[in-house]
């Protein structure tokens, strides 16, 4: 177990490094440089910059270097203008937002707001407990419902929730959001366009918006994989042992059923986590998503490189728990 | 290898089965009502966008002086609706109905041309990962590793500002920029899927016969392991076709088709996309320009859906017979 953990993890270092080589190599293949988007032009307009300052700025960030020693300036570090290292990467250190003019990544991913002190109340704290509760939702009314379709089949509680959860599944999350946010704030007046996040209730319109396709997949799924263990021999066993029908669904259909949706779960987290970003500007949310979307179109260099990360970092970590929780839930794969 | 020497005696073992009935499929999807809609609704939009300069009333392009009408039926406020501008028209003056339809075309081209790619794409790597094993095999996988720690939806915003401004983006109207994004993105889903079949496929008792009669590595993978796994990737590709329609609905409505310092796409006027941007600015003078667009996508992609459903228990046999 030891041996595998630490093999996955020299992996999850290659992929990283594989990414944040990817993702350099395409936001400098991006037209135009930070200086000369709107926001940072906004900015810069009480200094009426001459080439000459563009020119300090770009020292200043680094941009003057080749390519490959930017890669290296930001993963290992380098020596600065006094002639002093400046730790990168391995120091935990994700490179310096432009766009903020030089506010290091860390301190906008992982800060917190005035007189809060816990991690939960940063950006990143803020977008994964909002993807936190979509799953729960997802998975709370997944299962059941998938469950229920497998066991009464082609009724007509089958076939009505069918369509409704494929039309989930198909349905664009943002037109939802956006309908939503019409009929509920402007038109009814019953949620807030710009809601006070400490209060519980406010979480539960962008939770529920982001849980309606993932709900969608996993009733799906549970539905098929139950079926598939509905009719084998050791649930006629147990059925003809005397075993009740609740006792024999959930003991001996729904804990074999479940191995399969077990690899569904860790896309479909990915997916919440990633894909969260429109909701988050959609309903004001102040998490980290949105202000990947701003540093993607301002060209931030620092920020797409250091949020690309973060969210690669959280796919692989994913995938690792749900390897483990496979292992965990099936016996058989445990020795491989 | 010796193939040319068995030719003759192997050709009758590795042609296809033919199945029962000729039409044995098709008449199988349409016994289900759902799957028959679906269809109907998919042959609806394709007629719709192949004679879109035909149905459409106006030209999606031109401007007019006639800005931000209500559609047609709304009669009550200060500016009625007129009859030529069905749905209205967005703030250039441009008629909203034949945006629609042209949306259509737009919409329906990108898919059936990126969801295909990325098939074969996502097919032939995980077709080789699968059968060669050993270090192609790790090779692969470790690159298809990298490519899916990417968030996928903000890759492909990368990847179409990027092409947005090289010269790729003059070709197919523009339309190829959002092919390559999906197809960047989409093959890596397949090609894990396809390379576990493979991999099951390999043991069977079929893939060892017709190596024991002497079939080249090559016939065997083609003839024998790809037409098992076709119901897989007929089933991926349904699903990947809503997946692309939504993805470029997406991309227009968040700005990336459009908005930016350099100029957006050219075909984003006439896309559903284009549409959901306008209908943000719209949303209380003129809703419809946002739920017209929604309506659609929605038609088209829950109609794939189903479609791909009912063709994934017309392919697999098991369930076929129980049904």
């Amino acid at each position: 177990m030891l041996r595998f953990l630490l093999q996955r993890l020299a992996w999850t270092i290659v992929v990283l490094i594989g990414v944040l080589l990817i993702t350099f190599l395409l936001m400098h293949a991006m037209p135009g440089n930070p200086w000369d988007r709107a926001s940072a032009q906004r900015m810069l307009q009480n200094y009426s910059p001459t080439s000459e300052f563009y020119a300090r700025l770009d020292r200043r960030f680094g941009f003057d270097l080749p390519l490959w020693r930017q890669f290296t300036r930001y993963v290992v570090g380098d020596v600065d203008a006094k002639g002093q290292f400046v730790c990168g990467l391995i120091c935990g250190d994700l490179g310096e937002s432009t766009r903020q003019l030089g506010r290091p990544v860390r301190d906008i991913l992982f800060g917190l707001p005035e007189g809060k002190t816990s991690i939960l109340d940063s950006r990143v704290g803020y977008t994964l407990r909002l993807a936190f509760f979509a799953f729960l939702i997802a998975v709370g009314l997944g299962l059941p419902i998938g469950v229920r379709m497998a066991v009464k089949r082609n009724s007509r509680f089958d076939r009505l929730w069918t369509l409704l959860m494929t039309m989930g599944m198909s349905i664009p999350n943002f037109v939802i959001g956006l309908l939503l946010l019409v009929t509920l704030a402007s038109v009814l007046g019953l949620i807030s366009v710009i809601p006070d996040w400490s209060q519980p209730q406010a979480w539960m319109v962008p939770a529920l918006v982001l849980a309606i396709a993932p709900l969608g997949t996993i009733a799906r799924m549970t539905r098929t994989a139950t079926l598939e263990v509905l009719h084998r021999d050791y649930v006629r066993t147990a059925r003809s042992k005397g075993l009740g029908e609740p006792a024999v669904i959930s003991r001996h259909v729904f804990r074999n059923a479940l191995i399969p949706i077990v690899t569904l779960l860790g896309p479909v987290l990915v997916e919440l986590i990633a894909g969260s970003f429109v909701i988050e500007a959609m309903f004001s949310f102040p998490g980290f998503g949105r202000e990947y979307w701003l540093a993607l179109i301002n060209l931030d260099y620092g920020m797409i490189a250091g949020v690309t990360l973060l969210y690669a970092g959280l796919i692989v970590l994913v995938n690792l728990i749900i390897d483990m929780l496979y292992g965990v839930l099936d016996p058989r794969v445990r020795g491989s | 290898m010796d193939e040319f020497q068995f030719d003759s005696s192997v050709d009758d073992v590795d042609r296809p089965v033919r199945p029962r009935r000729r039409f044995g499929t098709l008449i199988f999807v349409l016994q289900s009502k759902s799957a028959a809609v679906s269809l109907l609704i998919i042959g609806a939009f394709i007629v719709l966008a192949i004679a879109a300069p035909l149905i459409a009333p106006q030209d999606p392009w031109k401007l007019g002086f006639k800005r931000n009408l209500p559609p047609s039926w709304v009669q009550t406020t200060s500016r009625p609706g007129e009859a030529q501008y069905l749905l209205g028209t967005d703030t250039l003056g441009r008629d909203i109905a034949s945006r629609l339809i042209y949306g259509a075309r737009t919409a329906l081209v990108v898919a059936l041309l990126a969801a295909p790619l990325a098939a074969i794409f996502g097919t032939l790597i995980g077709l080789t990962a699968g059968f060669a094993g050993g270090r192609v095999e790790d090779l692969l996988m470790r690159g298809t590793d990298i490519f899916s720690a990417f968030p996928a939806i903000l890759f492909a915003i990368a990847v179409v500002l990027i092409l947005r401004a090289a010269p790729i983006s003059q070709v197919l109207n523009g339309m190829l920029v959002l092919v390559i994004a999906f197809v960047l993105i989409g093959w890596v889903s397949l090609a894990r899927i396809i390379r576990g079949a493979v991999l099951a496929e390999k043991q069977e008792l079929y893939v060892e016969a017709a190596r024991q009669l002497g079939m080249s590595q090559r016939r065997i993978l083609f003839r024998h392991i790809l037409p098992n796994c076709l119901a897989l990737i007929i089933v991926w590709l349904m699903a990947a076709i809503s997946r692309v329609i939504i993805l470029e609905a997406f991309l227009g409505y968040v700005g990336v088709e459009i908005s930016g310092s350099t100029r957006g796409l050219d075909f984003a006027a006439m896309s559903w996309g284009g549409l959901f941007y306008d209908g943000r600015a719209l949303i209380h003078a003129n809703p419809i320009v946002l739920i017209a667009p929604s309506v659609c996508v929605i038609l088209v992609a829950v109609s794939f859906t189903l479609l791909g459903d009912r063709l994934r228990d017309a392919l697999d046999p098991r369930v076929r017979g129980s049904a």
